[in-house]
C-alpha cells in the first residue's frame, strides 16, 4: 500500500520557524562589528532562502512527509523533563544525589515489564553497579571532579 | 616511502594492544545494539581517553571506531534492524540469509569483509595521507572556506528528497559556531545574558546531545524493538565464508576502495558507502535478480565498504582538519581537548603521534577477526538481552558524565541536553542531525577563512575574484557541482527507467 502524497506540514513547519532564527539572527548581528557580521548575515540569509524555497516547494509539489514516530509521547515528555532537571541541578545537588534519582527515575520510564519484587532487586543491583562502577572511574582514576553540591 | 619502523614498534606496546582490544570489544558490543551507532559509541567513551596520550587516545577511538562499524551487522543480519546507520544495506542481504538458515555464515563473512575493507582504508591513511598533507599546504583560506562549503554540500545533497533540509541544517549548525567570541575580531556573538556562552557552544557537549538525546528519547517511546533472536547461532563456517570471500575477491577489492574513497569525502559516512558500494556490486553482477534475495556479496560489498570509511575518513580528519565522516567529527573534538592541531603539519611535528596510531588502527583492525568471531559466536544473545529499562539510564548517565568530564563545566551538560532535545525536535520536523553537527564542526573553518579571503581579496581590490579564480578553488567549486548536481541526475535517471517499465 503506498502513501498518497500530502504537504508535509511538520517540515513546512518547521522551515517557518527556521525562517524567524534567520531574521532573529541577521537583527542580532546588526550590533556586530562588519568584520564579525559578515558571516552570521550570509549564513542566516541563506538558512532563510533555502527554508522559504522548501516551504514553496512543499506547497506546490506535495510528498509523503516523514513518517511520525509511534510510540508514548508522555514517556518521551518525562524523560527529556528529568534530563533536563539533572543537567540543570547536578551542580548545585551534587553529581551522585541527582545521578541516583535520575538514574532511578529513567528506569522506571523505560521499563515496559510488570515490575515484581524480583525484577525490582535486579535493576537496582544493576543501576548501583553502572553508577558506581562510572562514578568510581570517572572521580577516582580520571581525577574528575564531579560536583559534591548540597548533598553528596 | 612507508613510514619508520620504530612507530610499528610502539603501536605494539603492550598498553596500546590492551586499548586495541578492549577498543574493538567495546565498539562491537555497541555498534550491534540497535540505536546506538558508531559515532554515539566513539562520543560517550571519549571521557575515557583524556588521561592518555595522544596516539594512545586515537587507537583506542580507531579501534572503538572500526569495532562499532562492523557491530551494527550482527542485529542487521539477525535481527533485519541495521545497529548502526552504516549497515542499513546489510540487512538486504544479510537477513534473508539468516532466515534460510545462514546467519551464521552471515556473521562470518561480514567479519571477513570488514577486516579487508578496514585493512584497505588504514593502508589507503598510512600510504596517501602524507602526500595529500603536502597537497594541502598548497591551500589558503579560500580554499579551506570551499573545503567547509563542500562537506556541507555532500552531507546535504546526497541526503537527496530532503536536500533543501539539509542546507538549511547546515546553515543552523554554522551559526551555533558563531556563537561566542568570534575568532576573527573578537566580537562578542549571540551570547545574550547567558556568559557561560562567551566561550562558545562546547562541540563534543553539542555532538553528544544532538547524537545521544533524540536516540534516547525515543528508545523510552515503545516496548519495541524485541531483541529477539530469530536465528540460532551455530558456529563459525569459517572456511566456507573464507571460500565465498576469496571467489569474490574483486567485489571484496572494488567495495573496499569505493568505500575508501568515499570516506575521504568530508561529510559522507559508512552509510552511503555501503549502499553505493552494493549498488556498483549489483550493477556488475552477473545475476542481479539475486541480490536482495540472500547474495552473500550484497554483505560483502556493504561490510567491506562501510569498514574502509573508518581508515579513509581518517584522511581528511587529520590531513585537513576537515571530517571526513559524522564519527570523525567527534574524534576531531577529542583531538582538539588533547590539545592536537590537525592540519598538513601534523604529519611533520607530529609524526610520531600519527603514525604510531594508523599502525595502531592496522592492528585493531587485524585484532578484529578474532574478536568479532567470538563475540559473534557466543555474546550476542547477552548484549541483546540487556533489558532497555538499565540500558536508556546507562546511555544518559555516560551523555551527562561524559559532557561534564570534558571541561569539568556543568554548563556543557546544559547545552549538551538543550541540543539533543532541540536535536530531537528537529528530527520531528524532518532536519536530520549530521548536518547541523557538520555546520558546527565546519563552522569556525568556513569563517575563518571566508572572513580572511575577503579581506585579502579586498586588500587586492577583488574579493569576488579571490574565492573563483584560484586552481584549486575551481576544482574545489566543480567537486560541489557535482556533488549538487548527481543527486538530480540520478533523480531524473531512476525516474525514465520508471517511466520505461
Amino acid at each position: 500500500m503506498s502513501e498518497t502524497p500530502r504537504r508535509d506540514i511538520p517540515g513546512i513547519a518547521g522551515s517557518a520557524v527556521f525562517i524567524i532564527v534567520g531574521v532573529l539572527a541577521i537583527w542580532g548581528a546588526r550590533e556586530f562589528s562588519p568584520l564579525g557580521s559578515v558571516f552570521p548575515r550570509t549564513m542566516a540569509a541563506v538558512m532563510i532562502l533555502c527554508a522559504a524555497v522548501y516551504i514553496a516547494m512543499a506547497l506546490l509539489r506535495p510528498q509523503a512527509p516523514a513518517a511520525t514516530p509511534a510510540g508514548s509521547n508522555w514517556r518521551r515528555g518525562a524523560l527529556i523533563a528529568v534530563l533536563v532537571a539533572w543537567a540543570f541541578l547536578f551542580e548545585k545537588f551534587g553529581f551522585l544525589s541527582t545521578s541516583l534519582f535520575a538514574y532511578a527515575a529513567i528506569l522506571v520510564i523505560a521499563n515496559y515489564d510488570r515490575w515484581t519484587p524480583r525484577l525490582a532487586l535486579t535493576y537496582t543491583a544493576v543501576g548501583a553497579i553502572v553508577l558506581g562502577g562510572l562514578y568510581a572511574i570517572f572521580r577516582y582514576a580520571l581525577q574528575v571532579p564531579l560536583p559534591q553540591g548540597l548533598l553528596f | 616511502m612507508m613510514p619508520g619502523i620504530e612507530f610499528l614498534l610502539a603501536a605494539l606496546a603492550p598498553f596500546n594492544i590492551l586499548l586495541a582490544v578492549a577498543g574493538v570489544v567495546a565498539g562491537t558490543v555497541i555498534g550491534a545494539l540497535p540505536g546506538l551507532t558508531a559515532t554515539m559509541a566513539i562520543a560517550v567513551l571519549i571521557p575515557f581517553t583524556f588521561g592518555m596520550r595522544p596516539e594512545s587516545a586515537l587507537i583506542a577511538l580507531g579501534a572503538i571506531y572500526t569495532g562499532a562499524i562492523y557491530g551494527g551487522a550482527y542485529s542487521a543480519i539477525l535481527l533485519n534492524t541495521p545497529g548502526t546507520p552504516s549497515a542499513i544495506a546489510t540487512t538486504f542481504d544479510g537477513y534473508p540469509m539468516a532466515k534460510r538458515g545462514d546467519g551464521d555464515l552471515a556473521i562470518t563473512l561480514a567479519c571477513i569483509a570488514s577486516v579487508t575493507g578496514g585493512l584497505v582504508g588504514a593502508m589507503f591513511l598510512l600510504m596517501f595521507a602524507p602526500p595529500l598533507a603536502r597537497f594541502a599546504l598548497a591551500f589558503g583560506p579560500v580554499e579551506y572556506f570551499w573545503l567547509a562549503v563542500f562537506g556541507l554540500t555532500l552531507i546535504a545533497s546526497l541526503s537527496e528528497g530532503s536536500m533543501l533540509k539539509g542546507f538549511v541544517g547546515g546553515a543552523v549548525g554554522l551559526l551555533l559556531g558563531t556563537v561566542g567570541v568570534a575568532e576573527v575580531g573578537g566580537d562578542i556573538r549571540y551570547v545574550g545574558s547567558f556568559n557561560e556562552l562567551l566561550g562558545g557552544i562546547d562541540v563534543v557537549a553539542a555532538l553528544i546531545g544532538l547524537y545521544c538525546v533524540p536516540v534516547l528519547i525515543d528508545l523510552v517511546a515503545t516496548p519495541d524493538p524485541h531483541l529477539k533472536l530469530t536465528q540460532e547461532v551455530k558456529g563459525y563456517r569459517l572456511r566456507e565464508a573464507a571460500s565465498i570471500s576469496w571467489r569474490s575477491k574483486f567485489n571484496l577489492a572494488r567495495s573496499s576502495v569505493i568505500g575508501t574513497l568515499v570516506g575521504i569525502l568530508p561529510g559522507a559516512g559508512g552509510s552511503i558507502a555501503s549502499l553505493v558500494a552494493y549498488s556498483e556490486a549489483r550493477r556488475v553482477a552477473k545475476d542481479p535478480g539475486r541480490f536482495g534475495k540472500g547474495e552473500p556479496d550484497g554483505v560483502i560489498a556493504t561490510e567491506s565498504s562501510n569498514n574502509a570509511t573508518v581508515g579513509g575518513g581518517f584522511i581528511p580528519t587529520l590531513v585537513l582538519g576537515i571530517p571526513g565522516t559524522p564519527a570523525d567529527a567527534v574524534i576531531l573534538g577529542a583531538l582538539l581537548v588533547q590539545g592536537i592541531r590537525t592540519g598538513p603539519t601534523l604529519f611533520g611535528a607530529q609524526s610520531q603521534i600519527v603514525y604510531t596510531f594508523i599502525y595502531g588502527l592496522l592492528i585493531a583492525t587485524i585484532l578484529m577477526l578474532p574478536i568479532g568471531l567470538v563475540i559473534g559466536r557466543y555474546a550476542f544473545k547477552s548484549i541483546v538481552a540487556i533489558p532497555k529499562a538499565t540500558l536508556v539510564p546507562s546511555v544518559a548517565l555516560l551523555t551527562v558524565i561524559g559532557s561534564y568530564a570534558v571541561h569539568n563545566n556543568a554548563s556543557e551538560v546544559q547545552q549538551m541536553v538543550t541540543l539533543g532535545v532541540f536535536g530531537w525536535v528537529a528530527g520531528r520536523f524532518g532536519y536530520t542531525a549530521s548536518p547541523i553537527v557538520l555546520g558546527l564542526i565546519l563552522g569556525t573553518i568556513a569563517e575563518s577563512g571566508f572572513v580572511q579571503g575577503y579581506l585579502i581579496g579586498n586588500a587586492r581590490g577583488q574579493p569576488v575574484a579571490e574565492f573563483f579564480t584560484r586552481p584549486i578553488s575551481l576544482g574545489i567549486i566543480a567537486f560541489i557541482a557535482l556533488g549538487l548536481l548527481y543527486p538530480l541526475f540520478t533523480a531524473r535517471l531512476r525516474a525514465r527507467d520508471n517511466a520505461n517499465e
